[in-house]
């Protein structure tokens, strides 16, 4: 057998350093689609300046054939430092997280799926990554208006992204309707903790059509957990406008109502900060303190946010209407 | 795993947390090798391979492995070739059918999934293979750097 290293492989020389969560990361490939998918869901870092940090990780991805075709797919599994995801039979991303470095091959015709790297792949890999850069993912929808945020979580099945929706027809900006991701920003001495969205299509259940008939256009297909779903760019499918970061002011648990109708209650900010910790995945060992630091990043997020639950079951758009009125926006 | 709570399971969709209780101590290649796993096979397989079994619980290892059961898929993991990918800081195996192995040159620490169709069996000939696997390649990689350096 002959072993491949990394180290032999011609990879452009353009790598690129672009920013995820306000955190640089290096990028390279050999693949110019790649790098183009990349620089199309990440904004680069320090334009036109040469680099005054270190960039916090690495991505290398190559492109080459593929044979292996004995696994099934979509397959995650992570131990220790390590990970390593596989989409299709034509792909492979291996993590060594202590050295925060992904190497990763897909096929020819894999990185000619434009919408499955931004939708699925990258999003999954820089996810992974996230602990190890200082990066907390929360599972939250998040909203802007004048910069001022708005959380709002739930478990899946809560009502997220039609809510969300109906929140961005009302004028707020969208930063994301699932994952939200948390980073520190600025000086040691005076640290602001901003939330930061990728521009990612939406994910609405194919229910959603009901109150958003402007899905009909578009065609719900399977998605990465399996469920028949419409993913859209929302600008596109709703005409809203979205906000790439923002600092978090208000948090919203959402809780489905037994009874039909919308309220909404004041909650200690503990409450808030203990449900969004519990859907970080606890690390430990070597990644121990990576954790207890995503930990820290979501308490100060909510340090100063008026925090809420949202019990509601009614349309979206009514919804949304007494939760702005609500949260007096 | 059944013994997760609700919450790891939202949490452990890398099935990065399940337990593993045997634990196995090793002298290989002149090293202190530790393997926690979940199966007593991987450890009769360690031993298979030439690990040296070691009672020394003070001496900390300089190597520490985690390999985790798969369960069966198919096609049988053994008929799939193992694919080795060799970075500056890192080993990866791709031994096809959910299994591979991951091992950091600088830590000695090393991670993987085998697919074991019983992980209760105290013996079982794919985890042979795996651990001949990662024997030979880890083996390959801790010898000096002069003979390493025709891979890099």
């Amino acid at each position: 057998m002959t072993p491949v290293a990394v180290a032999e492989t011609a990879f452009d020389p353009s790598s690129q350093r672009l920013l995820f969560a306000g955190q640089p990361v290096l990028f390279c490939t050999n693949s110019p689609k790649l790098a183009m998918y990349a620089q199309a869901l990440l904004p680069a870092s320090e334009n036109d300046k040469p680099p005054t940090t270190p960039a916090r990780a690495s991505i290398t991805l190559h492109v080459r054939e593929m044979d292996e075709p004995c696994e099934t797919f979509p397959l995650f599994r992570a131990r220790g430092n390590f990970a390593r995801i596989r989409f299709t039979p034509g792909d492979s991303f291996w993590f060594n997280l202590r050295t925060r470095e992904v190497f990763g091959t897909c096929s020819p015709e894999m990185a000619d799926d434009g919408r499955r790297w931004c939708v699925h792949i990258l999003p999954a890999i820089l996810g992974i990554l996230s602990a190890t850069i200082d990066v907390a993912p929360i599972h939250a929808a998040c909203l802007a208006r004048k910069g001022r945020g708005v959380l709002l979580a739930g478990h899946s099945g809560a009502g997220k992204s039609t809510l969300t929706i109906a929140m961005a027809r009302r004028g707020h900006a969208l930063l994301s309707d699932d994952w939200t991701y948390l980073s520190e920003e600025g000086e040691p001495a005076g640290l602001d903790v901003q939330a930061w969205g990728l521009p990612v299509p939406v994910k609405l259940l194919p229910d959603a059509s009901f109150f958003f008939p402007e899905l009909n256009a578009f065609r719900a297909d399977v998605s990465l957990n399996g469920e028949i779903a419409y993913e859209v760019f929302p600008e596109e499918c709703f005409g809203v406008t979205r906000s790439e970061r923002c600092q978090v002011s208000t948090v919203v648990l959402l809780e489905r109502g037994a009874e039909p109708g919308c309220n909404t209650f004041r909650i200690r900010r503990d409450e808030a900060v203990a449900h969004l910790q519990a859907q970080v995945e606890p690390l430990e060992g070597r990644l121990a303190g990576c954790y207890s630091k995503q930990l820290e990043i979501i308490e100060s997020a909510v340090g100063q946010a008026s925090c809420y639950r949202f019990c509601f079951n009614d349309q979206p758009d009514k919804a949304a209407e007494a939760l702005d009125k609500a949260l007096g926006r | 795993m059944d013994s997760h709570s609700s919450v790891d399971a939202i949490t452990d969709m890398m099935h990065r947390r399940t337990p593993l209780p045997f634990c196995g101590r090793f002298l290989w290649l002149g090293s202190s090798v530790t393997i926690q796993t979940d199966s007593q096979a991987v450890l009769r397989a360690a031993e298979g391979m030439g690990f040296l079994p070691h009672g020394d619980l003070e001496q900390e290892s300089q190597i520490r492995w985690e390999i985790v059961t798969e369960p069966t898929s198919t096609p049988q993991a053994s008929d799939c070739k193992c694919k080795v990918t060799i970075d500056n800081h890192s080993l990866f195996l791709s031994m096809g059918a959910g299994q591979w192995f991951a091992f950091d040159f600088e830590s000695g620490d090393g991670a993987g999934f085998v697919v074991i169709p019983n992980p209760g069996a105290s013996t079982d000939a794919n985890a042979v293979k795996y651990l001949s696997e990662i024997a030979c390649q880890v083996g390959n990689c801790l010898q000096p750097a002069s003979d390493r350096s025709r891979w890099l």
